[in-house]
């Protein structure tokens, strides 16, 4: 019998699985998939990996990652990695740089305890952390953090390509635009993730399941684990979709939170608050993904984001908002792999109104190949569409509630100690023997490893 | 502005006092005379007659639905049989009391469930994964409580079930006066008593074939004030006065247990899975509640003797006291509150409802309580004695069982 | 011995502006023996708290039109109500739809329950469960609006007690209130909403407290919290947080003035102030349009940061620092307003007649997605097409504010951005455009409104800024973001009302705790000077 049962092999996943082998445990892994690796196949940026995982995993050096090309629809382009000649640009990124320890403190370990019987020191040693910065620092923190990621940035910045390039992947997940107040954070919060160049997410799903295998863990793919059985008040097991039971005295949910309190167990056993807590987690996924063959397009580079401006992000965010098709040519980010390019769309509601519909994969299609025109030259000619999943594709391909590949939106009331609920939060479920280790939960985000890395620790510190 | 009950053309015509009061929404009659004596004594030595449609009901249904309300109510509703009713605690997850009320399995997979709040988002919040549907029916059922030792003569012929046979905590369905509905043994006064159950299109003439039916045996329509003081009595008690929903508190202070409401009897702490066990697990293997819910009664001799000094006779309210009083150990520290109090006519006795601090509420402590005569405070004795106050046999006799274990016997 | 005010014979303190918080800084100084001046631009007192007869029998409440939150105890200290000021409380929420008879929230809880249930029964029972999470809330909040802003950064003994004890009521609030309270102060008032309820009717006119004055729509981030200031009114002592001043909005501020005057205070209309003289570092006077010349020992200002620093002192005698930091304070407008006379009661379609349901706030803002498409028409540099609009009947509820049988119809529209994209000056060739826009909307829920329509006066963020001196048209004097309040208001390291110019001081709503008809800017700076010995 396995110690430990970790539901899910995404990078989480297989995170806490190796963790948790290297330590000694007998590890059991079931992935519904027949492929370990989750989301790190449709997630394009691997910077934000923990450097503390890859330590604790032995994985291998990262192999330089061609920077990102920021291309608008005039034509123009912007290598993100190269000399930025806007004048504000140096300042910001020193600043940035400058408050950047701080808070990836903030990142590094568990979400301080805020509840009303917590232990004050933990508190305290937090707020030392941040007020280290000095009063100067803190306080422009304290002003930009809370604000909309567009002033901040304009306080700064002249070029608008640029300002939507830098912009963009911290509203990933967010379900905000560039004129959301709290948007300032993400990109702070972004920012304070990226450790280097990174590496690729599907080089890296690869490297992980190696780690996993190397410590011993049993991993079983095309599981799909239906409940999680609870005995008593604790956990006993879990039980497949084809009936069989495998038990094991702990189950490390590395799948989304919501998907673990209301899907896998029995209403019964999850008390009512923390249903509660689960219901209210914001889920809503704007991410579509779609493969494209484009004989002779001129690609500015292999890592593209198609972007014209911060408005255009905004407006884009408007048909998310209103849950409708695109309105305006998407913003991309775009994958290019000789003739292949793979492509994110972020702002493709999952709460489309009507559905996804055979139309309305067509529209979006359509709309991602005309966005995709109007920026790279040659791309026109010739696009056959290999593949398309819309966010209701995704939810149903990954298990992702609400097509959300983060299993929460990033925004303040869903981060630190609130991620995902402030019960929640520090790995442990009201239930004896649960943990969820996904990136639901502190301090969650897109690939860093490090919810998986503290949830296998919570249960080895236990 | 309180809505009408369906019984409002009868009752409004007959309140000669014009005492109204705001019950769940509902314009309810607290006594139809200037005084409520009447009513009282008519729902003790032969029936009385009281609206209650104000009472929130809850019609639950589905495969679930005996699970869903084993769940979320202290009792456990999976073993309640159809035609039987069962009083019981509604708890928050902190194991603090919501609510308490009734549930009645009307067969067919159907219940009804009655509280003195409304409870259908919480119902809602708690329904996840249970196959269940839950409807307000509070404005689509009107209820009518004859209550007194003589409710079963009166209403035997006018209702088309063998009342002899519905035993205590029993409901049936049952033609009322020719209409459909359903006639339970359940009430709020701690003697023989019924309600009835229907139709509000029907509430008009189901009132007047009771009146018709009763009047001769003195029936009485009664206001809230003579039932406050028959529920004194009977020692039950009153969600929002001797105990504050959790819902409706604004400190944590106010709440209470249920051992803490006095209704700790509704709790079977080995039963799993239902919402507040948990916390009052936790409480029990912490040493249990610090409080607990007794009856008191006032020493009359030193009450008069007060009331001497001022050369007064004792001022009794006219109805039950609702207002908080402290109570006090003999060295006089408060050890509690008074709750509910009430002179009661039948008996003769001052008695009081109270919560107080283990271990003042053994059967015998004596306690000081106080009491405001001529706007100076002063205390009297209160002894903690047994509830109920009042218990008549008629409360739980049932004629037909009583024939057939005769009969066994003989 | 010279008049007062020259410079051998300075005022103890000259007051900018003679709105409601310059007004009420005034009183308590003079009540504290001080020699007051209150120097007016126009012809009148009140700022954006005025009442003016436009069309002859008719009153308006110009611009501010409802009171929340007027604080208690500036009501006692400064004895308003001997000094004329009676207000009555708003009896109901009404939020009408196009097709039905949409939805009122009464002041009998029952009531509103029977309403809120034929949207959603579930909606119905939680809504006093919400009410009382929210309320419970409020009792922890309400500290920050009565006493100076706590300082973080600050290691005085005095600044960490305070601290601590609000870190030490936070404690107590127990963890549910605690998280709702990290919801509230970060979350969108629609997501925070739906966490509670299902019915988007119910939601859209709850939410739409968090945008009043913003720049924001329902469904950003931080606009929440304001959903508490809905529940505020009853730890104040009062069952109802809205409310309306017999006699228009005009009537607080003269009840403020009245009593100002009554402590000794002097105040001076038609005196345009120019320039605050600042002489080594130092305020002490001002130069009036005209070029009179008066002295004082400390001069206060109660207008917009903005205007304040920029305009009347001038770059020159301010820190580099402070000023870059000012001129990052968001100030942008994004509401204006249109008064309309009436020739007679016009009904709502789906609920006609006077009664309670419109003697208290309409508003029209039938969903979320309605209001949302509102802020974007504001995004992108247009007046909402079809605005979010709060409306109140003020001959309602006081009768003398028109003649028998005639009806004042006082309409907050947002959104009006200020920075249209033709540009702000533009304005006044879009304003009837706007008014037609707002009439337009109205009419559909109120057929025959154009019929009785006896005059319209229509008030643009130009408008707002030119004649009632709000920069950009913002009636907050800056904008209520996260950002924006609490120890950053108007910047860090200024919030307690004192300036980095020596003798100069803030008390105006761009000042902690903010905007709004409290008068708690006014009051708490008052009270820090004299804490102080600063006049």
């Amino acid at each position: 019998m396995a110690d430990i049962i970790i539901v899910g092999g995404g990078h989480n996943g297989l995170v806490a699985a190796a963790t948790l082998a290297k330590a000694g445990r007998r590890v059991t892994l079931l992935e519904r998939r027949e492929n370990v690796g989750g989301v790190c196949e449709l997630l394009m940026d691997g910077s934000t990996l923990s450097p503390e995982v890859v330590k604790a995993l032995g994985l291998g050096a990262a192999e330089a990652v061609p920077s990102v090309v920021a291309a608008d629809s005039e034509g123009r382009t912007l290598d993100l990695g190269g000399a930025i000649d806007d004048p504000g640009y140096a300042g910001w990124r020193r600043w940035v740089d400058q408050v950047r320890p701080a808070l990836a403190a903030q990142l590094d370990g568990p979400a301080p305890d805020i509840g009303s019987t917590a232990p004050l020191m933990p508190l305290a040693k937090a707020g030392l952390a941040v007020r280290k910065l000095g009063k100067k620092d803190m306080m422009e923190l304290l002003r930009s953090a809370p604000s909309c990621v567009n002033d901040w940035l304009s306080e700064h910045l002249e070029d608008e390509l640029l300002k939507a390039a830098l912009m963009a992947p911290a509203l990933h997940g967010t379900w905000m635009g560039p004129r959301s107040p709290t948007s300032a954070a993400s990109l702070l919060l972004l920012e304070a993730c990226r450790r280097g160049v990174g590496r690729a997410p599907a080089a890296l799903a690869t490297q992980l399941a190696e780690a996993v295998r190397g410590a011993g863990v049993e991993i079983e793919t095309g599981a799909d684990v239906a409940r999680i059985r609870v005995e008593g008040g604790t956990v006993a097991g879990v039980e497949l979709a084809d009936g069989t039971p495998i038990d094991a005295p702990i189950v490390l949910s590395a799948v989304g939170p919501k998907t673990t309190l209301l899907n896998l167990l029995d209403p019964r056993v999850v008390p009512g608050k923390t249903a509660h807590q689960a219901e209210v987690i914001r889920v809503r996924g704007t991410l579509a993904r779609l493969k494209l063959e484009c004989d002779g397009a001129q690609w500015p580079g292999t890592r593209l984001r198609i972007v014209d401006d911060p408005l255009h992000l905004e407006r884009a965010f408007d048909d998310v908002k209103h849950r409708r098709l695109p309105t305006v040519p998407p913003p991309l980010e775009v994958l290019v792999d000789g003739n292949i390019a793979t492509v994110n769309v972020w702002n493709a509601p999952f709460e489309l109104d009507g559905g996804w519909t055979g139309d309305a994969r067509t529209a979006l299609t359509d709309a991602v190949v005309g966005s995709l025109a109007r920026a790279v030259p040659g791309a026109t000619d010739a696009v056959r569409v290999v593949e398309v999943m819309t966010p209701a594709d995704l939810a149903q391909e990954y298990g992702l509630w609400g097509g959300h590949p983060m299993h929460g939106e990033l925004a303040l009331d869903q981060l630190g100690p609130m991620r995902p609920s402030m019960q929640l939060s520090r790995y442990t479920t009201p239930i004896k023997g649960l943990f969820l280790g996904s990136s639901g939960i502190h301090p969650g985000g897109g690939i860093s490893g490090r919810p998986g890395l503290l949830a296998a620790k919570a249960i080895l510190g236990r | 502005m309180p809505r009408q009950s369906p019984f409002h053309p009868r009752t409004a015509a007959l309140c000669s006092s014009y005492a109204w009061k705001e019950w769940a929404g509902y314009a309810a009659i607290c006594n139809y005379d200037a005084h409520s004596e009447r009513e009282y004594f008519a729902f003790r030595h032969t029936a009385g007659m009281i609206d209650v449609s104000p009472l929130y009901k809850y019609d639950v249904r589905g495969k679930d639905a005996a699970a869903f309300l084993a769940h979320v109510w202290t009792r456990d509703i999976t073993r309640l049989p159809p035609g039987r009713v069962v009083y019981g605690t509604m708890c928050n997850e902190d194991g603090y009391a919501l609510d308490d009320g009734t549930v009645a399995n009307l067969g067919d997979g159907r219940f009804r469930v009655s509280s003195s709040e409304p409870w259908l988002g919480w119902y809602g919040r708690h329904a996840r994964g249970f196959d269940v549907t839950i409807e307000d029916e509070t404005d689509k059922i009107a209820a009518l409580s004859v209550q007194g030792p003589r409710a079963r003569e009166i209403l035997q012929p006018m209702v088309e079930a063998d009342l002899d046979a519905v035993r205590f905590f029993g409901v049936r369905t049952a033609a009322l006066a020719g209409k459909p509905g359903w006639i339970s043994r359940t009430g709020y006064t701690g003697d023989l008593g019924y309600e009835l159950w229907m139709d509000p299109e029907d509430a008009l003439h189901v009132w007047d074939s009771v009146i018709a039916a009763g009047t001769d045996y003195g029936l009485q329509p009664a206001g809230l004030d003579a039932m406050d003081v028959t529920r004194i009595e009977a020692g039950f008690v009153l969600q929002g006065i001797d105990y504050v929903s959790a819902k409706n508190c604004i400190t944590e202070s106010l709440k209470s247990t249920p051992e803490d409401a006095g209704l700790g009897w509704t709790v079977k702490l080995d039963r799993e899975g239902w919402i507040g066990r948990d916390a009052l697990l936790r409480e029990r293997d912490r040493g249990g509640s610090t409080w607990q819910l007794v009856g008191l009664e006032l020493s009359w001799p030193e009450l008069e003797a007060l009331y001497d000094k001022y050369k007064l006779p004792p001022h009794l309210a006219p109805a039950a006291c609702r207002l908080a009083v402290p109570v006090y150990d003999a060295g006089g520290k408060q050890v509690g509150q008074a709750t509910s109090s009430t002179w009661s006519p039948v008996q003769k006795r001052y008695l009081a409802l109270a919560q107080l601090h283990r271990p003042f509420g053994e059967i015998g402590t004596e306690l000081q309580i106080e009491h405001t005569p001529e706007f100076e405070r002063c205390r009297i004795t209160a002894t903690v004695v047994e509830k109920p106050f009042y218990n008549p046999p008629a409360k739980t006799f049932t004629p037909a069982r009583a024939a057939k274990s005769k009969g066994a016997a003989a | 011995m010279s008049t007062l005010g020259s410079k051998s014979n300075p005022y103890d303190a000259i007051v900018v502006g003679a709105g409601h918080n310059g007004l009420t800084c005034a009183a308590y100084l003079a009540r504290a023996g001080r020699k007051v001046l209150v120097l007016e631009r126009r012809p009148l007192v009140g700022g954006a708290a005025v009442s003016e007869s436009l069309y002859p029998g008719f009153t308006y409440s110009v611009c501010s039109y409802v009171v929340s939150l007027l604080r208690p105890w500036i009501i006692r200290d400064l004895d308003l109500v001997k000094h004329g000021l009676k207000i009555v409380p708003l009896e109901c929420s009404y939020t009408p739809q196009p097709d039905d008879e949409g939805l009122c929230r009464w002041p009998d809880p029952d009531k509103t329950r029977r309403e809120i249930a034929r949207l959603s029964p579930r909606d119905a029972d939680t809504y006093p469960e919400f009410g009382r999470a929210v309320g419970r809330l409020s009792r922890f909040v309400k500290p920050f609006i009565d006493s100076p802003a706590p300082d973080p950064l600050s290691l005085k003994p005095k600044d960490l007690f305070q601290l601590l004890g609000m870190g030490r009521a936070f404690r107590e609030l127990g963890d549910d209130l605690t998280a709702l309270q990290f919801k509230l102060t970060t979350m969108s008032g629609v997501d925070f909403l739906r966490e509670w309820f299902e019915s988007d009717q119910l939601i859209a006119p709850m939410s739409c407290s968090g945008i009043i004055g913003t720049f924001l729509g329902v469904k950003s981030p931080g606009t929440a919290y304001v959903l508490l200031h809905h529940y505020m009114g009853e730890i104040d002592g009062s069952s109802r947080s809205w409310g309306f001043p017999v006699g228009g909005t005009g009537a607080i501020s003269e009840a403020i003035a009245s009593s100002a005057r009554s402590f000794g205070a002097e105040i001076r209309c038609n005196a345009s102030v120019e320039t605050i003289t600042v002489a080594g570092g130092k305020a002490n006077g001002v130069v009036l349009e005209g070029g009179d010349e008066l002295h004082a020992r400390t001069v206060i200002s109660g207008c917009e940061p903005r205007l304040t620093f920029l305009e009347f002192v001038g770059e020159d005698h301010l820190p580099g620092e402070f000023t870059g930091q000012l001129k990052r304070y968001k100030c942008r407008g994004s509401s204006g307003k249109v008064n309309i006379a009436l020739d007679r009661w016009v009904d709502f379609k789906h609920r006609p007649g006077d009664g309670m349901h419109v003697r208290g706030d309409i508003a029209i803002a039938s969903s979320t997605d309605y209001l949302e498409r509102a802020y974007d028409d504001a995004k992108y540099g247009d007046f909402s097409q079809k605005p979010y609009i709060n409306l109140v009947f003020p001959s309602l509820l006081d009768r003398g504010m028109a003649p028998p049988g005639k009806h004042v119809m006082s309409c907050f529209v947002q959104y009006a951005p200020y920075d249209i994209k033709e540009g702000p000056s533009h304005w006044p060739q879009k304003r009837e455009a706007f008014g037609d826009a707002v009439v337009n909307t109205l009419e559909e829920y109120m057929p025959g409104l154009k019929d009785a329509m006896l005059h319209r006066q229509v008030l643009t963020p130009w408008d707002l800024e030119q004649d009632f001196g709000l920069t950009e048209g913002n009636i907050f004097h800056g904008e209520l973001g996260l950002e924006q309040l609490l120890f950053q208001r108007p910047v860090s390291g200024w919030a307690r009302y004192k300036t980095p110019v020596k003798n100069l001081w803030l008390c105006g709503s761009g000042a902690h705790p903010g905007g709004g008809v409290m008068g708690a800017p006014g009051g708490l700076a008052a009270k820090e000077m004299l804490r102080q010995g600063a006049v």
